[in-house]
């Protein structure tokens, strides 16, 4: 027979003594004494954790006995295919670069994205919209930079082609919409915290479907010259 | 059962046969006037008497020092005392154990790490990073090595799920808002270590020397050749020339199997130590 090891309550030593200060709406902040109910890793974890590594190995196993990784023919460098693709996650700033100069697409574009998502969390309550924001925005603004351009050149042509090898309109345009949305998180309109994350959360959803989208169009909707054709074409 | 710990050194087969008789939990087995059911095999209380059994033997307590945790102390002790579980808390609470707190992708991201360790490594044993041999290899390992395409495709889909996962883990932290204070620093962990895996299958993209690799690996060092002023120069010591040749594989297979896995496996283990050490976030 197994002795029942059971875990002690630790006694309530608190010495702070509390006061009625006032009455605020709002769910009460928990408790210590609302503690969540806990379960040991071992098995409880511990044989989940075996389970799913045991259904990826097996899938993966299956998913190597049916497809093949590709293999093509060996590398020539003195035969471009056309079009040549970059690997799949990177094709959303392929895509880009169909609409935008290299600067952008391939240095400013993943810059910001990657800055932008690290400092996410430290965008705090109505500010979340800011860096969501501007993370559609990185993807969004690039592929109007033909049409921004096109328009300064019917204007000025000798500037439009100066700055379109540097992108300025692109990265004013990017400036333009972080201090928007600065203005914007801090309107009257986000006074509900509830609304300004739920805005936020959409801008990110979209943000990652719109990357999504380039990544499908790049893998399935481009052809020889970066041409749209169709994926049973 | 648990403190029935007499005479180990009669040895496991023997213990073993003698708990088939003596445990009910077996007597469906080989009973007389009952077919023995293949279901009750898989039955946890058949499952929990053999592991007991198995658990008492020489070799086990050679190998483990203690028998399988029984009552829920041994359970939460063994979680501290055994080194390949200790990354784990003793208890955790019952809503991380729930499958849609996690879904399980960021275990899942680190069981594909581990598969990608193991069959990288068995696939160093045949691949030589060498412009007029990697292409060969490549179709000796299709064609010639025993089970050396399965090896490779694992390999390959491994690849592709740890980017797909390590983003889904990523789309689900930011759901949960479970990168908030304070878990921040753990969400820059993480986007680093995103990077990190595109870089990995980035390099790994350019090993098979096909027209593939040669080309997707020229369309994505062209776009680091647009970074302004260090551009070219970063793009000439990335490839070790002006084009993707010798060089560049050397490179690329040095950076693939030795220096970012490393630095890969040293920010994973940072991840996991932040999750335990910062607690939830008051975000969920």
């Amino acid at each position: 027979m197994a002795t029942e090891d059971s875990v002690q309550p630790v006694a309530e030593t608190d010495p702070k003594e509390y006061g009625l200060l006032g009455f605020v709406q709002g769910r009460p902040p928990a408790v210590a004494d609302q503690e969540e109910e806990r379960v040991s890793v071992y098995p409880h974890l511990i044989s989940r954790e075996f389970l799913a590594f045991g259904v990826m190995f097996m899938t993966l196993l299956v998913v190597s006995t049916l497809f093949d990784a590709p293999l093509e023919e060996l590398a020539n460098p003195g035969k471009t295919p056309n079009p040549a693709k970059a690997p799949w996650y990177f094709l959303s700033l392929q895509e880009l670069l169909h609409y935008s100069p290299p600067f952008i697409a391939g240095f400013v574009v993943p810059s910001v994205l990657v800055l932008t998502v690290c400092t996410l969390p430290f965008f705090r309550g109505r500010l979340l919209v800011v860096p969501t924001g501007l993370l559609l925005a990185t993807i969004i603004v690039p592929m109007f930079d033909g049409l921004i351009w096109n328009v300064i050149h019917s204007i000025a042509p000798g500037f439009a082609d100066a700055i379109r090898v540097y992108g300025l309109p692109t990265i004013a345009l990017l400036i333009l919409t972080a201090v928007g949305l600065f203005k914007w998180a801090l309107s009257s309109s986000m006074d509900d915290p509830k609304r300004a994350e739920r805005i936020s959360t959409r801008l990110f959803i979209v943000f990652v479907l719109f990357l999504l989208a380039l990544v499908l169009i790049g893998e399935y909707f481009r052809g020889p010259e970066w041409k749209w054709v169709w994926p049973w074409q | 059962m648990s403190t029935d710990q007499a005479a180990p050194e009669r040895g496991v087969w023997r213990r073993l046969f003698q708990a088939i008789r003596k445990t009910g939990a077996y007597q469906s087995l080989g009973q007389a006037g009952g077919p023995a059911r293949l279901s009750r095999v898989f039955s946890g209380s058949f499952c929990r008497a053999l592991a007991a059994d198995v658990s008492r033997s020489v070799p086990w307590k050679a190998v483990f020092n203690r028998p399988l945790p029984q009552t829920p102390k041994e359970q939460s002790e063994i979680a501290i005392s055994s080194f390949w579980l200790h990354i784990h808390p003793a208890t955790i609470t019952r809503r991380s154990l729930k499958f849609s707190t996690t879904y399980g992708l960021g275990g899942l991201c680190a069981g594909l790490f581990m598969m990608l360790v193991g069959t990288g490594v068995l696939l160093m044993f045949y691949y030589v990073p060498a412009t007029d041999h990697a292409y060969k290899d490549m179709v000796d390992l299709q064609h010639v090595v025993s089970l050396g395409r399965l090896l490779r495709n694992m390999h390959r889909w491994s690849a592709h799920g740890l980017v797909v996962f390590v983003s889904l883990h990523m789309f689900r932290v930011f759901m949960q808002k479970a990168f908030k204070a304070p878990r921040q620093l753990n969400w820059v962990v993480g986007v680093i270590l995103l990077v990190f895996t595109m870089m990995l299958s980035f390099t790994g993209y350019l090993l098979p020397w096909d027209q593939l690799a040669l080309w997707a690996v020229t369309v994505g060092t062209n776009m680091a050749g647009a970074i302004p002023i260090v551009g070219e120069k970063f793009r000439f010591v990335l490839l070790g020339g002006p084009t993707v040749d010798q060089a560049t594989l050397i490179r690329f297979y040095v950076l693939h199997v030795v220096v970012l896995p490393l630095v890969m496996f040293i920010f994973m283990v940072y991840h996991f130590w932040r999750v335990r050490k910062d607690g939830f976030s008051g975000g969920a």
